[in-house]
């Protein structure tokens, strides 16, 4: 699913090129749970962006689905991003003018999905996510786990192949960040592709492959 | 999609009270201001354009220059002139003439000073003053009718019907017996021509004499004439000079032209001399226009940086969209529309306030204007609304919508760029207002100059009585009020003069000696004018009773006409024209102003009869001819003092209307249209102040809840107070200064222009800038310094522990 080539990514400064990632291979193959491990500044968070196409590589090839990420155009792009990607973040990042109802059917306006099938599809979500009766809440009204639980509740709302966690259980007490642990398992069970960055070993545990990052390059694994 | 726009929008508004408060009501009284002003613009442009077929109507001026460059330039013009060319010209269609004559109307017991308008009975097919009563093809059919617009019919017959109901007119010293044969609905506000009594044209011999008839130098009203449909001005003007010349004679020397002035082009073209009506100064309409338009955009400048200050807040949203799937676009279009949506709430407030503000506004504009809210007014305020909110809009979306997620999310956001087109704004806004500020200080300056200055007379404590009667009645009236009056406590001087001060005086002309024209003011006057007036004299001395040739032969001239003539020893000389009867100036009077500021005073000859206009060539006359009793009160209640006045008039002038007004408030009226600016450009600069305070305040609100750390930091490591203001206030010191470097010569420019339309000038003084400065300034550091001082004054572990 995923094809990283030799990817290279740093930023300059003046005259200084600060890398942050040096000649970066990775395969991730659809259905994978895969944890990125490693010390602080040392590019996972960049590395994720990249998959996620919310950044590009300063260097080397990127495939997606077979198609070549680095050669397409914006618009492309963002569609494939759109329709495949999911995303869910350290802070949660909810919309706080919007109800959790409301923020659930964000990514679908965004897909132009026509009004009553927006509808169904959120109740849904709701209902599976165990969270009808926040719908109306707004997001400072709720505890961190539940606002993460919106957070995956909106990465997944439209059924996309795979899911980027940047330390989603960053913020949230041990009995909050099982509890999330537990429904990535459940989805990755269900088919999505799931790739995790956590500095918590306990965590990595859940997925089926560790990638451990040092320094911007990828540290082999003696499995 | 959109609904999820919406409710962002009204959410963040309702979530964020002060700011939306401010920039709904900044926006909306800039808009309300626009509109009263595009009210006022539209009445202003309007002028005379509901004639059918106006453009096929024109006002005839004439121009005369004389063999020795003296020039003439007037739009009262000869009754003959208008018949003569339609005789002559197939490209008139029909004309009209309309003359004024004030005279008292009697009906019953009432009487009423009136201004009665003679006209030609195709005034109703030329012009479009509808009838509500009678027919217009008969209400000036016959000499003895008169037609009322509905106001004067009301004031006068009360709920009667007045058609058919007699009513006396006097015309010169004789009443005659009219028949009311029409109503007319009132004339429009923005009409050249506007009448409360219309009698038919056949009056005008008894009015002004067979001759006025037949004579092109007797000059008492306006001609207007009607082209055809294909009648062209340019052929008229070859085929005048030949017309002309018939009938001034073929000795005839110098130029007479005559010109075709649009009707809808009197109001505002300033190049003509007044007719009947006043007219206004374009430039009005252009500098209101400005500045509503300055207010509009100090508003939309507050919006502008207040969604930028505000960007790092909507940043994360921005983000979060556009990681779930948003492009750019249609980031674009939600802050654009969220822009739109505030300037369409402010568009609701601003109608509002201009309904409320209309009867304001039209007392500072001296006019009678009216809105509807369906009418095309709020159709043009939609599209501004909406203009403003686009062009308001832009920047912010633009900016907002640019925000890289990845950047955003993790909270390393730079906004350097935004910063310094944000300075850029807020200096536009001050230089706007340091601008308005020294506008509107030179000008009240200014007004306070003109209704200051020494104008060569005291001005405070004189009535002004007008007799409205010919001269041997109004001189018996007078001599029984001053019997009356001259003894009383209350009264210091009483005295008569045909000519009050505030209104056009009389102006001849004669050939002297060397054939040469020389033209000159005149009033005729009583014996004790000058002491009335408490003028000055300079040489000679004053009228005597007992002196009976000063009665014929005595004058009194001006400093400017002995300057003009080059007398070292003006006493005993006389006017160098070969047809003047005995005369000899007895005295020299300081200069006064007798006319406006506007211009300077012109050489003057005071005669207690008109015997010396025997020898003048044309008279020129504007006001009403009819003796003014002039008294001078003393310092007392005013009001007693009137009713005294008032019982004297009503024993001594019994049957006639009593009118009376102070000299100071008409000489104040001469400068009313510079007051109704002045007082404008105060409500403007007020505003204008206002709205950029309250987006100075908020944008210091931001900069400082955005520092909040930054300050408790300072604090901990030892800043004082006075170091973290200063810190803060550095800035937008800087700000002003440079907005008072770029503003103050333009205003200066500007201010100079708008004085030169005055004789008498004050002198822009640096402190006005000075003070302006200082004065943005001081509003500037207050404004930020109290946010400062508040988040100084916080705990500094507060706000470290709350990041
Ligand atoms: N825009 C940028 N400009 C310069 N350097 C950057 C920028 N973004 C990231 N970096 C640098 O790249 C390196 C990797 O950052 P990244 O956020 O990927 O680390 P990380 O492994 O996610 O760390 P953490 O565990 O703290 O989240 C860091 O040293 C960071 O300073
Ligand atoms: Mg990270």
């Amino acid at each position: 699913m995923i094809k990283l080539k030799n990817i290279f990514k740093w930023y300059s400064s003046g005259f200084v090129k600060t890398f942050v990632l040096r000649d970066v291979s990775l395969d991730i193959a659809q259905g994978e749970f895969v944890s990125i491990m490693g010390p602080s500044g040392s590019g996972k968070s960049s590395l994720l962006n990249i998959i996620g196409m919310l950044d590009d590589p300063s260097e080397g090839e990127y495939y997606f689905l077979d198609q070549p990420v680095h050669k397409m155009k914006e618009k492309h792009r963002s569609e494939l991003h759109k329709n495949h990607i999911g995303f869910v973040f350290q802070s949660y990042h909810l919309i706080d003018e919007l109800t959790v109802y409301e923020n659930l059917e964000t990514p679908l306006l965004y897909k132009n999905i026509k009004s009553a099938e927006r509808k169904a599809i959120v109740a849904d979500t709701l209902d599976k996510f165990n969270i009808v009766g926040k719908k109306d809440l707004f997001p400072n009204q709720l505890s961190g786990g539940q606002q993460q639980l919106v957070g995956i509740a909106r990465a997944v709302i439209t059924t996309p192949k795979l899911i980027l966690a940047d330390e989603p259980t960053g913020n949230l007490n041990s009995a909050q960040g099982i509890e999330i642990m537990e429904l990535f398992k459940k989805l990755n069970e269900e088919g999505v592709t799931i790739v995790q960055v956590t500095h918590s070993e306990k965590n990595a545990e859940y997925g089926s492959r560790i990638v451990s990052l040092l320094d911007g390059r990828v540290e082999q694994a003696y499995a | 999609m959109y609904k999820n726009y919406l409710k962002v929008a009204l959410r963040n508004l309702l979530r964020h009270k002060v700011y939306t408060f401010i920039n709904i009501t900044g926006l909306s009284v800039g808009i309300a201001f626009c509109l009263l002003i595009l009210l006022f613009v539209k009445d202003e442009w309007s002028y005379d354009t509901f004639h059918p077929q106006a453009d096929r109507i024109h006002r005839l001026a004439v121009k005369e220059i004389t063999s020795d460059n003296q020039e003439y330039f007037g739009t009262s013009t000869a009754f003959v002139l208008a018949p003569v060319l339609k005789q002559s010209l197939p490209e008139i269609e029909s004309t009209v003439r309309v003359a004024t004559h004030r005279n008292l109307i009697r009906r019953g017991e009432a009487v009423f000073s009136e201004n009665i308008h003679v006209v030609d009975t195709t005034f109703f097919q030329v012009f479009n003053f509808p009838l509500v009563k009678g027919n217009t093809a008969t209400a000036l059919k016959n000499p003895g009718t008169i037609v009322l617009t509905e106001e004067t019919a009301k004031r006068i017959f009360g709920e009667e019907d007045p058609l058919g109901k007699p009513i006396t007119v006097q015309l010169r010293e004789t009443p005659y017996a009219f028949t009311v044969s029409a109503v007319a609905k009132n004339t429009p506000s923005n009409s050249s021509i506007r009448f409360d009594y219309l009698i038919s044209f056949e009056n005008a011999k008894n009015i002004w004499g067979e001759r006025a008839f037949t004579s092109f130098y007797q000059v008492y009203g306006e001609n207007y004439v009607k082209l055809t449909a294909s009648g062209n001005i340019n052929q008229i003007q070859q085929k005048l000079p030949a017309i002309l010349k018939q009938h001034l004679g073929e000795d005839h020397t110098g130029q007479y032209l005559v010109l075709f002035q649009p009707i809808t082009d009197i109001h505002l073209n300033t190049d003509f001399p007044e007719g009947l009506e006043p007219i206004s100064d374009p430039a009005y309409s252009y500098i209101l226009g400005t500045v509503a338009l300055f207010v509009l955009l100090i508003a939309s400048i507050n919006f502008i940086t207040l969604s930028l200050g505000r960007s790092i807040d909507r940043a994360r949203e921005v983000g979060v969209r556009k990681v779930v799937g948003a492009v750019r676009q249609q980031l674009i279009l939600q802050f654009w529309g969220e822009a739109v949506l505030v300037s369409l709430l402010a568009l609701v407030l601003g109608l509002a306030l201009t309904t409320l503000a209309l009867p304001v506004f039209n007392e500072l504009a001296g006019k009678k204007l009216s809105y509807s809210l369906f009418s095309t007014i709020t159709l043009t305020s939609l599209l501004l609304a909406f203009v403003v909110g686009l062009l308001a809009g832009i920047y912010p979306a633009l900016f907002l919508s640019n925000f890289n997620p990845v950047a955003v999310l993790k909270g390393r956001l730079q906004v350097g760029d935004a910063n310094l087109y944000r300075r850029f704004l807020i200096g536009f806004q001050f230089m706007l207002s340091i601008g308005l500020i020294i506008c509107t200080l030179v000008m009240s300056q200014q007004l306070r100059f003109l209704q200051n200055k020494n104008l060569g007379f005291d001005k405070e404590q004189v009535i002004i009585i007008p007799t409205g009667v010919g001269d041997n009645e109004a001189l018996r009236i007078f001599d029984r009020m001053k019997n009356n009056l001259q003894n009383h406590p209350a009264i210091a001087e009483i005295s008569h003069s045909v000519f009050a001060i505030g209104e056009g005086w009389m102006e001849a002309d004669y050939r002297d000696n060397t054939k040469t024209v020389r033209p000159f003011m005149m009033n005729i006057v009583d014996v004790d004018f000058l002491k009335t007036m408490k003028a000055h004299l300079v040489a000679g001395r004053d009228f005597s009773r007992e002196i009976t040739s000063d009665i014929s032969q005595g004058i009194i001239v001006n400093e400017a006409l002995v300057k003009e003539y080059g007398w070292k020893d003006p006493l005993g000389q006389r006017l160098p024209g070969p047809n003047f009867p005995a005369h000899q100036i007895i005295g020299v009077v300081a200069d006064f102003n007798y006319e406006s500021l506007h211009t300077p005073v012109k050489p003057l000859v005071l005669a207690l009869s008109d015997s010396l206009l025997r020898g003048a060539d044309n008279v020129m006359i504007q006001a009403s001819s009819r003796r003014k009793i002039m008294v001078r009160v003393k310092p007392g209640n005013l009001q007693t003092t009137v009713s005294l006045l008032e019982q004297t008039w009503k024993k001594d002038a019994p049957n006639l209307p009593f009118n009376y007004s102070f000299v100071d408030e008409t000489i104040n009226n001469q400068y009313q249209r510079e007051l109704r600016l002045g007082q404008m450009m105060n409500y403007a600069t007020s505003f204008a102040i206002f709205i950029s305070c309250m987006g100075l305040f908020s944008l210091a609100t931001l900069a400082v809840q955005k520092r909040r750390r930054e300050i408790g930091v300072r604090k901990i490591m030892g800043a004082s107070l006075q170091n973290i203001v200063l810190m803060f206030s550095k800035e937008f010191a800087l700000l002003v200064l440079f907005a008072f470097l770029v503003a103050t010569p333009i205003a200066y420019y500007v201010m100079q222009k708008w004085l030169q339309d005055f004789e008498y000038q004050v002198a822009i003084s640096p402190w006005i800038f000075l003070l302006a400065g200082v004065l943005s300034l001081a509003i500037a550091l207050i404004t930020v310094s109290y946010q400062v001082i508040k988040a100084a004054l916080a705990n500094p572990v507060d706000a470290l522990r709350s990041e």
